[in-house]
């Protein structure tokens, strides 16, 4: 039997009758919520509103930092073939989210991962998760997932750090090999939950714009800016609000895509692309660099010259999960192209 | 069991899992009193294979072998001490214990779902105490991690039973009668007691049927009312079919010594469906089980009965280009990849399973070659898809990876019925 069930079945312990409270409140918290629009553009939107986070500290675990945050329970999307709207269980205490970055160069590391979250207390695991890999409009990529806990108390959070599995570049090359996990201390009580920052956007919800990024000091998962970009780069254009922008350094084609607006890149898509002077018409390969953050590349067989063309496809939607507001985007098909 | 307040229904219910005298009297209780059939007075009628169990299980009206409802796992050891070469060998007269327990069981229920279907197995471990090694026409490594992202414990035991039967009190007598808590089974005499050659070490359980896991659904891992009525496995479809699954004659041993046995790979793994059913469509549920294809064409109604007799996996575009283009890989996709000239490899008697009070499931497949399973396990990985594609993870949108967690890993040889008591390696 399981604890809900315990609870269902309306036995009443000490641990019970706390979750149970539990559950209230995050009852009244997600009737809150507001109701998802009925409107929505195909395109990054302004969301119904936002939530706040609360840090719960941060851990270096070889060469990665991991950074640990709750917030309210949330409503989410999972994309596999088709996009699936996330309700929240009455269960659910909080959404637990970890964002993982490397230790020197503070680049946040956002790869199709799913590290797994263990709470703990006393010794019993209270509730353990994969989490998804996520892209919020506030805090970017992250790795998120929704969480039970047993009332106000102090628990032990794990997260696992898991082996980056995608292309390491430049001063990254061979790291982020190792396994590791970080453990966290979470001193929870409702009361401090239910403080976190929560605001609505009744007058601007749905329009094409997104939330700010949180301001909140910590390293966040921007593509980096266009003239930041090594060579010469060229915004090629958005499928699906995506804005790809594409340069060429030492041979190879870098594809970085990036949100609207919040400039955050753009992991889990699956990306081909074309520069015909130089014979190329491939796959991309996703991978992480210390300036270039989360990209895509290519290592082509010549250096195109100024004015050949270079042509990106989207083969299929990021696989991401999405907060509220980019659950619409990213997720269309098709070509783009300009001359480099 | 007593704080669960569990009633005597679910006691009965969950009987094979708790086992023991009182499970069983529990289950004949619940009026599971029909007569149980018993076994041929002439032993010489039974196959040579262990293995060969489908001419004696039902099939549905696609011929899909229908495998036992309920199945029990006994692992043992036949020492404690060193099992490197030159070590303590079994005895004839312990073979003759071992063949004398196997055989009363034999005799005493038939060899159906409806009586008792058993092998037994021996691992590495077990042949490793002979001066002898086991002959090349025996693939049977030790077990070991087969993902870059697993982690599993090795299960050693010397040897391990595993039961099956439609019915519950059957298995429960039978593991009764073997640790020699009962000196009859079916009525019958048992002569020998397995327990006066080997150690017990552990049991493991499950079951496999439809409504089987809805009605399991108590146990954590697993959202309560979520699985559905007709799905024999707590994930929701069936599986078995008989164009995915490998024949007898080709999980058989070819030659040598072990001519007409088997290879078996157990391994234990822990299911979480949290996810799988609260936050999973039933869509991307039919994508990463089968594949995408599927999905988008409605090929799959409820736990997938309509498919007939075959998952129909061919029809799927071939995986690493759905990992590209959907950005999501299926199961059954990926795992046909492994077949050979167009036929699977493996024949799976998986079930699910409570222990540890949480949703899992023992994976049991037998093969001709543990090579064979290592190969399907590294397609099931994706490795490849997830390469190929970056909207595919190492778990994410890669078949069923994110709902398990392989804990155990075990192999086995399955000898043939006249070599299965205590084997030499040659
Ligand atoms: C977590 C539990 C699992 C479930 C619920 C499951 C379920 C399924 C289903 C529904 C199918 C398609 C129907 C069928 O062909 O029978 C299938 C096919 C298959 N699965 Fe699994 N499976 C599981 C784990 C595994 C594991 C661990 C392996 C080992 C490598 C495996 C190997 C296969 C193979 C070989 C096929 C058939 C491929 C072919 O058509 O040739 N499965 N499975």
């Amino acid at each position: 039997m399981n604890r809900r069930t315990f609870l269902r079945a309306g036995a009443v312990g000490a641990a019970g009758g706390l979750a149970g409270c539990s559950e209230l409140f995050a009852q009244r918290s997600t009737a809150r919520i507001p109701p998802v629009l009925d409107d929505r553009p195909e395109a990054v939107y302004r969301p119904t509103h936002i939530e706040g986070m609360e840090m719960i500290g941060t851990q270096t675990v070889g060469d990665r930092t991991v950074g640990l945050f709750y917030s309210f329970p949330h409503r989410f999307w999972t994309v596999a073939g088709d996009t699936n709207r996330v309700e929240i269980q009455d269960d659910h205490s909080v959404h637990l989210m970890a964002s993982v970055w490397d230790r020197e160069t503070e680049t946040v590391i956002p790869v199709l991962d799913q590290p797994r979250f263990t709470i703990i207390q006393d010794d019993s695991v209270v509730d353990e998760r994969r989490a998804w890999p996520m892209l919020s409009q506030n805090m970017g990529f992250h790795f998120g997932e929704n969480v039970e806990l047993d009332g106000d108390g102090t628990y032990t959070v794990e997260v696992e750090a898991l082996p980056v599995g995608i292309e390491t570049v430049g001063a990254f090359d061979g790291r982020f090999a190792a396994e590791h996990t970080a453990e966290f201390t979470l001193k929870y009580a409702e009361s401090e939950r239910n403080d976190v920052p929560f605001e609505e956007f009744p007058d601007t919800a749905g329009e094409r714009a997104a939330a700010d990024p949180m301001g909140m000091s910590m390293p966040l998962s921007y593509a980096p800016p266009v003239g930041e970009l090594p060579g010469s780069p060229v915004t090629v254009g958005s499928v699906g609000d995506a804005e790809f922008v594409a340069t060429v350094e030492d041979g190879a084609l870098i594809v970085s895509p990036r949100t609207p607006y919040n400039g955050f890149s753009i992991p889990g898509f699956s990306l081909s692309a074309a520069v015909e002077s130089v014979g190329f018409d491939d796959a991309l390969t996703d991978a992480i660099g210390p300036t270039l953050g989360a990209h895509y590349r290519a290592e082509l067989d010549g250096e195109p010259e100024s004015g050949d063309t270079v042509t990106i496809t989207v083969e299929s939607p990021s696989s991401l999960s999405r907060h509220e507001g980019y659950e619409t985007a990213f997720l269309e098909r098709g070509s783009v192209s300009a001359t480099l | 069991m007593a704080e669960r307040g569990i009633s005597r229904r679910s006691f009965a219910k969950a009987a094979v899992a708790i086992g023991g005298a009182s499970a069983l009297v529990a289950c004949l209780d619940r009026g599971e009193s029909d007569p149980i059939p018993s076994g041929p007075a002439d032993l010489s009628t039974l196959p040579s294979r262990q293995h060969a169990w489908n001419e004696s299980l039902p099939t549905d009206e696609h011929g899909n072998v229908r495998t036992p409802y309920h199945h029990l796992l006994l692992y043992y050891d036949y020492d404690d001490g060193e099992t490197t070469a030159g070590a303590t060998t079994p005895t004839n007269g312990e073979r003759e214990t071992v063949e004398d327990a196997l055989r009363s069981l034999e005799r005493a229920y038939e060899h159906s779902s409806d009586g008792l279907l058993f092998t037994v197995g021996y691992s590495r471990r077990y042949f490793d105490r002979y001066d002898d090694s086991l002959p090349e026409s025996v693939d049977l490594p030790r077990p070991e991690a087969l993902a870059p992202f697993e982690d599993p414990e090795r299960d050693e035991a010397d040897a391990v039973v595993h039961l099956a039967s439609d019915r519950p009190a059957v298995l429960l007598e039978a593991e009764e009668a073997l640790r020699g808590n009962r000196e009859t089974v079916n009525n019958r005499e048992m002569r020998a007691v397995l327990d006066d050659v080997l150690t017990f070490r552990e049991r493991r359980t499950g079951f496999n049927g439809d409504g089987l896991p809805a009605e399991r659904d108590d146990v954590e891992g697993v959202p309560e009312d979520a699985v559905p009525e007709d799905a024999p496995l707590y994930m929701g479809f069936t599986s078995g079919f008989r164009g995915n699954q490998a024949t007898e004659d080709r999980v058989t041993i070819q030659t040598g010594p072990f001519e007409g046995g088997t290879t078996q790979h157990v391994s234990k793994i822990r299911l979480h469906l949290e996810q799988w059913y609260e936050q999973d469509s039933r869509s991307q549920r039919v994508s990463k089980m089968f594949c995408p294809a599927h999905a988008e064409e409605d090929r799959v109604e409820g736990a997938g009965h309509n498919l007939g007799a075959a998952s129909g996996a061919n029809a799927c575009p071939a995986h690493v280009k759905d990992a590209r283009e959907s950005g999501v890989v299926g199961h059954a996709q990926k795992n046909a990849t492994a077949r050979e000239k167009g036929a699977p490899i493996m024949l799976r008697r998986d079930f699910d399973s409570t222990d540890d009070d949480r949703a899992g499931l023992h994976f049991l497949a037998l093969q001709r070659e543990i090579g064979d399973f290592v190969k399907t396990r590294e397609a099931m990985n994706g490795t490849d898809a997830a390469e190929a594609s970056s909207a595919v993870g190492t778990r994410h949108n890669n078949g069923i990876l994110q709902y398990m967690t392989v804990l155990r890993r075990g192999n086995y040889l399955l000898p043939p019925r006249e070599k299965r008591a205590l084997p030499r390696p040659s």
